[in-house]
Protein backbone atom coordinates (compact mmCIF):
# COMPACT_ATOMS: atom_id res chain seq x y z
CA UNK A 1 0.00 0.00 0.00
CA UNK A 2 1.27 3.47 -1.42
CA UNK A 3 1.57 6.46 1.44
CA UNK A 4 0.33 9.65 0.36
CA UNK A 5 2.78 11.25 2.62
CA UNK A 6 2.58 14.43 0.32
CA UNK A 7 -0.93 14.68 2.01
CA UNK A 8 -1.15 13.36 4.80
CA UNK A 9 2.66 13.45 6.45
CA UNK A 10 4.63 10.97 7.82
CA UNK A 11 2.56 9.76 10.76
CA UNK A 12 3.80 8.80 13.81
CA UNK A 13 2.03 5.75 16.23
CA UNK A 14 1.04 8.45 18.83
CA UNK A 15 -0.93 10.31 16.60
CA UNK A 16 1.89 13.05 15.46
CA UNK A 17 3.74 13.32 12.27
CA UNK A 18 7.29 13.74 11.53
CA UNK A 19 6.58 17.00 9.72
CA UNK A 20 4.97 18.68 12.70
CA UNK A 21 8.45 17.50 14.69
CA UNK A 22 10.25 19.03 11.81
CA UNK A 23 8.63 22.10 12.08
CA UNK A 24 8.74 22.25 16.06
CA UNK A 25 12.95 21.65 15.68
CA UNK A 26 12.90 24.60 13.12
CA UNK A 27 10.93 26.98 15.43
CA UNK A 28 12.51 25.30 18.80
CA UNK A 29 9.01 25.43 20.16
CA UNK A 30 7.86 22.23 21.64
CA UNK A 31 4.87 21.21 22.42
CA UNK A 32 3.87 19.15 26.15
CA UNK A 33 3.13 15.74 23.96
CA UNK A 34 6.17 16.20 22.07
CA UNK A 35 8.16 16.53 25.10
CA UNK A 36 7.03 14.05 26.91
CA UNK A 37 6.25 11.46 23.52
CA UNK A 38 8.99 8.59 22.98
CA UNK A 39 7.73 7.85 18.81
CA UNK A 40 7.86 12.19 19.09
CA UNK A 41 11.66 12.09 20.95
CA UNK A 42 12.50 8.87 17.86
CA UNK A 43 11.58 11.30 15.59
CA UNK A 44 13.36 14.69 17.07
CA UNK A 45 16.68 13.09 17.37
CA UNK A 46 15.87 11.60 13.98
CA UNK A 47 15.72 15.17 12.55
CA UNK A 48 18.33 16.38 14.75
CA UNK A 49 20.94 13.80 13.00
CA UNK A 50 19.55 14.94 9.76
CA UNK A 51 20.35 18.49 10.20
CA UNK A 52 23.63 17.42 11.52
CA UNK A 53 24.41 15.85 7.97
CA UNK A 54 23.14 18.59 6.17
CA UNK A 55 25.42 21.00 7.82
CA UNK A 56 28.28 18.92 7.79
CA UNK A 57 27.53 18.95 4.07
CA UNK A 58 27.11 22.81 4.02
CA UNK A 59 30.63 22.98 5.81
CA UNK A 60 32.02 20.66 3.15
CA UNK A 61 33.98 23.16 0.82
CA UNK A 62 33.41 20.02 -1.96
CA UNK A 63 36.50 21.01 -3.87
CA UNK A 64 36.87 18.94 -6.98
CA UNK A 65 39.69 16.47 -6.56
CA UNK A 66 43.23 17.53 -7.67
CA UNK A 67 43.84 17.18 -11.16
CA UNK A 68 40.09 16.46 -11.72
CA UNK A 69 40.38 17.90 -15.39
CA UNK A 70 43.67 15.87 -16.72
CA UNK A 71 41.71 13.02 -15.53
CA UNK A 72 38.45 14.09 -17.34
CA UNK A 73 40.87 14.39 -20.63
CA UNK A 74 42.72 11.62 -20.60
CA UNK A 75 39.70 9.09 -19.64
CA UNK A 76 38.20 11.21 -23.08
CA UNK A 77 41.55 10.39 -25.03
CA UNK A 78 41.70 6.88 -23.54
CA UNK A 79 37.82 6.36 -24.89
CA UNK A 80 38.17 7.76 -28.26
CA UNK A 81 41.26 5.47 -29.22
CA UNK A 82 39.34 2.45 -28.36
CA UNK A 83 38.04 2.61 -31.43
CA UNK A 84 40.86 2.53 -33.99
CA UNK A 85 42.90 -0.32 -33.09
CA UNK A 86 45.91 -2.48 -33.65
CA UNK A 87 46.07 -5.65 -32.84
CA UNK A 88 49.00 -7.45 -31.06
CA UNK A 89 49.85 -10.92 -30.83
CA UNK A 90 48.77 -12.69 -27.27
CA UNK A 91 47.77 -16.30 -26.18
CA UNK A 92 45.72 -15.37 -23.25
CA UNK A 93 42.67 -13.16 -25.34
CA UNK A 94 42.98 -10.52 -27.21
CA UNK A 95 45.49 -7.80 -26.70
CA UNK A 96 45.55 -4.57 -28.77
CA UNK A 97 47.47 -0.98 -29.18
CA UNK A 98 45.47 2.42 -30.10
CA UNK A 99 46.60 3.04 -33.33
CA UNK A 100 46.79 6.71 -32.35
CA UNK A 101 49.33 5.89 -29.67
CA UNK A 102 51.29 4.05 -31.81
CA UNK A 103 51.31 7.06 -33.94
CA UNK A 104 52.80 9.13 -31.03
CA UNK A 105 55.36 7.05 -30.73
CA UNK A 106 56.12 7.10 -34.14
CA UNK A 107 56.04 10.80 -34.79
CA UNK A 108 58.74 11.07 -31.57
CA UNK A 109 60.48 8.83 -33.79
CA UNK A 110 60.82 10.54 -36.93
CA UNK A 111 61.60 14.21 -35.11
CA UNK A 112 64.82 12.26 -34.00
CA UNK A 113 65.95 13.11 -37.52
CA UNK A 114 67.89 16.25 -37.80
CA UNK A 115 65.76 18.80 -39.90
CA UNK A 116 62.51 16.71 -39.90
CA UNK A 117 59.29 17.64 -38.15
CA UNK A 118 56.64 14.64 -38.32
CA UNK A 119 53.34 16.06 -39.26
CA UNK A 120 50.19 13.68 -39.68
CA UNK A 121 50.56 9.66 -38.80
CA UNK A 122 48.56 6.89 -39.85
CA UNK A 123 48.85 3.17 -39.15
CA UNK A 124 46.94 0.40 -40.74
CA UNK A 125 47.09 -3.62 -39.87
CA UNK A 126 48.06 -5.59 -42.93
CA UNK A 127 44.98 -7.55 -43.29
CA UNK A 128 46.92 -10.46 -45.12
CA UNK A 129 49.97 -10.32 -42.67
CA UNK A 130 49.66 -10.67 -38.81
CA UNK A 131 51.34 -8.41 -37.16
CA UNK A 132 52.44 -6.18 -40.36
CA UNK A 133 51.09 -2.49 -40.41
CA UNK A 134 51.84 -0.09 -42.81
CA UNK A 135 52.86 4.06 -42.73
CA UNK A 136 52.12 6.61 -43.68
CA UNK A 137 53.53 9.91 -42.37
CA UNK A 138 53.43 13.56 -43.24
CA UNK A 139 56.79 15.24 -43.13
CA UNK A 140 57.85 18.79 -42.97
CA UNK A 141 61.35 19.00 -43.91
CA UNK A 142 64.20 21.61 -43.59
CA UNK A 143 65.89 22.11 -47.39
CA UNK A 144 69.40 22.60 -47.85
CA UNK A 145 69.98 21.22 -51.28
CA UNK A 146 68.62 18.01 -53.50
CA UNK A 147 71.42 15.86 -52.22
CA UNK A 148 70.57 16.00 -48.43
CA UNK A 149 66.87 15.26 -48.62
CA UNK A 150 67.03 11.25 -49.87
CA UNK A 151 69.11 10.60 -46.53
CA UNK A 152 66.98 12.38 -44.23
CA UNK A 153 64.00 10.23 -45.42
CA UNK A 154 66.27 7.33 -45.57
CA UNK A 155 66.80 7.82 -41.99
CA UNK A 156 63.33 8.45 -41.61
CA UNK A 157 62.34 5.15 -42.25
CA UNK A 158 65.24 3.47 -40.54
CA UNK A 159 64.13 5.21 -37.57
CA UNK A 160 60.50 4.96 -37.57
CA UNK A 161 60.49 1.28 -38.54
CA UNK A 162 62.93 0.45 -35.27
CA UNK A 163 60.29 2.10 -33.49
CA UNK A 164 57.59 -0.02 -34.65
CA UNK A 165 59.72 -3.15 -33.83
CA UNK A 166 61.18 -1.98 -30.42
CA UNK A 167 58.70 0.04 -29.11
CA UNK A 168 55.21 -1.25 -30.22
CA UNK A 169 56.52 -4.95 -31.45
CA UNK A 170 55.07 -5.10 -34.68
CA UNK A 171 56.57 -5.14 -37.94
CA UNK A 172 56.21 -2.09 -40.43
CA UNK A 173 56.21 -3.68 -44.02
CA UNK A 174 55.56 -0.14 -45.66
CA UNK A 175 56.89 3.67 -44.79
CA UNK A 176 55.22 6.04 -47.25
CA UNK A 177 56.16 9.25 -46.34
CA UNK A 178 55.02 12.69 -47.74
CA UNK A 179 56.72 16.22 -47.52
CA UNK A 180 54.09 18.32 -46.72
CA UNK A 181 56.42 21.24 -46.04
CA UNK A 182 59.89 22.17 -46.50
CA UNK A 183 61.59 25.01 -44.73
CA UNK A 184 65.24 27.11 -45.55
CA UNK A 185 67.87 26.56 -43.11
CA UNK A 186 69.10 29.35 -42.08
CA UNK A 187 72.22 30.22 -39.60
CA UNK A 188 69.89 30.75 -35.79
CA UNK A 189 66.49 29.13 -37.13
CA UNK A 190 64.72 25.76 -36.33
CA UNK A 191 67.23 23.30 -35.21
CA UNK A 192 66.91 19.92 -33.99
CA UNK B 1 21.72 -17.40 -15.75
CA UNK B 2 24.24 -17.44 -13.10
CA UNK B 3 22.51 -19.21 -9.83
CA UNK B 4 24.98 -17.23 -7.27
CA UNK B 5 22.79 -14.75 -5.60
CA UNK B 6 23.44 -10.99 -6.87
CA UNK B 7 25.37 -9.37 -3.98
CA UNK B 8 28.18 -12.43 -4.67
CA UNK B 9 28.59 -11.90 -8.16
CA UNK B 10 29.57 -8.26 -7.25
CA UNK B 11 31.79 -9.57 -4.39
CA UNK B 12 33.30 -11.91 -6.73
CA UNK B 13 34.04 -9.24 -9.57
CA UNK B 14 35.47 -7.00 -7.06
CA UNK B 15 37.90 -9.60 -6.28
CA UNK B 16 39.06 -10.99 -9.27
CA UNK B 17 39.08 -7.22 -10.40
CA UNK B 18 41.31 -6.19 -7.78
CA UNK B 19 43.83 -9.79 -8.18
CA UNK B 20 43.46 -8.33 -12.31
CA UNK B 21 44.53 -4.70 -11.22
CA UNK B 22 46.84 -5.70 -9.61
CA UNK B 23 49.61 -7.58 -11.23
CA UNK B 24 48.63 -5.93 -13.90
CA UNK B 25 50.10 -2.84 -12.05
CA UNK B 26 53.05 -5.01 -11.13
CA UNK B 27 53.68 -6.46 -14.59
CA UNK B 28 57.17 -4.41 -15.68
CA UNK B 29 56.80 -1.70 -18.51
CA UNK B 30 52.79 -0.69 -17.11
CA UNK B 31 53.00 2.86 -16.09
CA UNK B 32 49.57 2.35 -14.91
CA UNK B 33 45.56 1.05 -15.29
CA UNK B 34 43.77 3.84 -17.50
CA UNK B 35 40.15 3.62 -16.77
CA UNK B 36 37.56 4.87 -19.51
CA UNK B 37 34.87 7.47 -19.03
CA UNK B 38 32.58 5.30 -16.73
CA UNK B 39 35.88 3.58 -14.96
CA UNK B 40 36.38 7.56 -14.00
CA UNK B 41 32.64 7.86 -12.88
CA UNK B 42 33.59 4.64 -10.68
CA UNK B 43 36.83 5.98 -9.47
CA UNK B 44 35.60 9.14 -8.85
CA UNK B 45 32.35 7.68 -7.01
CA UNK B 46 34.91 5.60 -4.96
CA UNK B 47 36.86 8.71 -3.61
CA UNK B 48 33.73 10.30 -2.58
CA UNK B 49 33.03 7.35 -0.65
CA UNK B 50 35.97 7.09 1.06
CA UNK B 51 35.95 10.83 1.67
CA UNK B 52 32.99 10.28 3.38
CA UNK B 53 33.12 6.84 5.33
CA UNK B 54 36.91 7.11 5.66
CA UNK B 55 37.04 3.59 4.53
CA UNK B 56 39.12 2.23 1.63
CA UNK B 57 37.78 0.97 -1.53
CA UNK B 58 39.65 -1.15 -3.74
CA UNK B 59 41.23 0.48 -7.18
CA UNK B 60 39.88 -1.36 -9.70
CA UNK B 61 39.59 1.65 -12.22
CA UNK B 62 41.24 0.06 -15.73
CA UNK B 63 39.89 -3.11 -15.06
CA UNK B 64 36.38 -4.37 -15.89
CA UNK B 65 35.05 -7.81 -14.48
CA UNK B 66 32.42 -10.26 -16.33
CA UNK B 67 30.55 -12.90 -14.62
CA UNK B 68 28.41 -15.16 -16.70
CA UNK B 69 27.77 -19.15 -17.39
CA UNK B 70 29.99 -19.53 -14.58
CA UNK B 71 32.81 -17.86 -16.46
CA UNK B 72 34.76 -14.58 -15.69
CA UNK B 73 36.02 -12.04 -18.43
CA UNK B 74 38.80 -9.63 -17.59
CA UNK B 75 39.34 -6.28 -19.08
CA UNK B 76 42.24 -5.00 -18.72
CA UNK B 77 43.11 -1.18 -20.49
CA UNK B 78 46.69 -0.23 -19.68
CA UNK B 79 49.44 2.83 -20.37
CA UNK B 80 52.75 1.37 -21.08
CA UNK B 81 56.35 2.61 -20.89
CA UNK B 82 57.83 3.04 -24.37
CA UNK B 83 60.91 1.80 -23.00
CA UNK B 84 59.41 -1.23 -23.13
CA UNK B 85 57.97 -3.33 -26.07
CA UNK B 86 53.99 -2.71 -25.97
CA UNK B 87 53.16 -6.23 -27.19
CA UNK B 88 55.62 -7.89 -24.92
CA UNK B 89 54.50 -6.08 -22.10
CA UNK B 90 50.71 -6.86 -22.65
CA UNK B 91 51.24 -10.35 -22.95
CA UNK B 92 53.05 -10.07 -19.97
CA UNK B 93 50.54 -8.66 -17.97
CA UNK B 94 47.93 -10.75 -19.53
CA UNK B 95 49.91 -13.55 -18.31
CA UNK B 96 50.21 -12.07 -14.68
CA UNK B 97 46.42 -11.13 -14.77
CA UNK B 98 45.16 -14.25 -15.65
CA UNK B 99 47.38 -16.52 -12.73
CA UNK B 100 46.34 -13.69 -10.16
CA UNK B 101 42.58 -14.16 -11.15
CA UNK B 102 42.56 -18.02 -11.53
CA UNK B 103 44.22 -17.83 -7.59
CA UNK B 104 41.56 -15.36 -6.52
CA UNK B 105 38.60 -17.31 -7.76
CA UNK B 106 40.02 -20.60 -6.50
CA UNK B 107 39.19 -23.90 -6.69
CA UNK B 108 35.45 -23.53 -7.07
CA UNK B 109 35.38 -20.09 -8.37
CA UNK B 110 34.77 -19.37 -12.02
CA UNK B 111 36.97 -20.45 -14.57
CA UNK B 112 38.99 -17.64 -16.61
CA UNK B 113 37.99 -17.15 -20.06
CA UNK B 114 40.03 -14.68 -21.36
CA UNK B 115 41.91 -11.32 -20.41
CA UNK B 116 41.72 -8.94 -23.12
CA UNK B 117 44.32 -6.25 -22.72
CA UNK B 118 44.51 -3.30 -24.23
CA UNK B 119 47.15 -0.46 -24.34
CA UNK B 120 45.57 2.88 -24.63
CA UNK B 121 48.62 5.07 -24.28
CA UNK B 122 52.62 4.35 -24.90
CA UNK B 123 54.22 7.03 -22.18
CA UNK B 124 57.12 8.55 -23.37
CA UNK B 125 57.68 10.38 -20.21
CA UNK B 126 60.80 7.66 -19.43
CA UNK B 127 62.45 8.36 -23.13
CA UNK B 128 62.43 11.66 -22.77
CA UNK B 129 63.77 12.32 -19.22
CA UNK B 130 66.51 9.64 -20.19
CA UNK B 131 65.68 7.68 -17.58
CA UNK B 132 66.73 3.46 -17.99
CA UNK B 133 64.32 0.64 -17.56
CA UNK B 134 62.92 -0.48 -14.14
Amino acid sequence: MALDSTVQGHGLPCGGSVEEVFASAETGRWTEHQLGCEHCAVARRGVEMLNEATLALLDDPAEPPPGLLDRVMTAVRAELRRGDTLDLPALLGPASVSSQAVAVVLRWAADGVPGVRARHCRVEADPENPGAVGIRMGLSVRYESTATVPPMLDEVRRRVAAAMAGQVGLVATRVDLEMVDLWDAEPGGEST
Amino acid sequence: MSAEPVGQDVTTEVRLAVAAAGAARATPGVVRLQPGLWGLVQQLTRELWERATGQCYPDVGGVRVSLGGGAATVEIALVTDARFEAASVAVAAQRAAADAVGLAAGADGPELRSVAVHISEISLTGLLNGAPSA
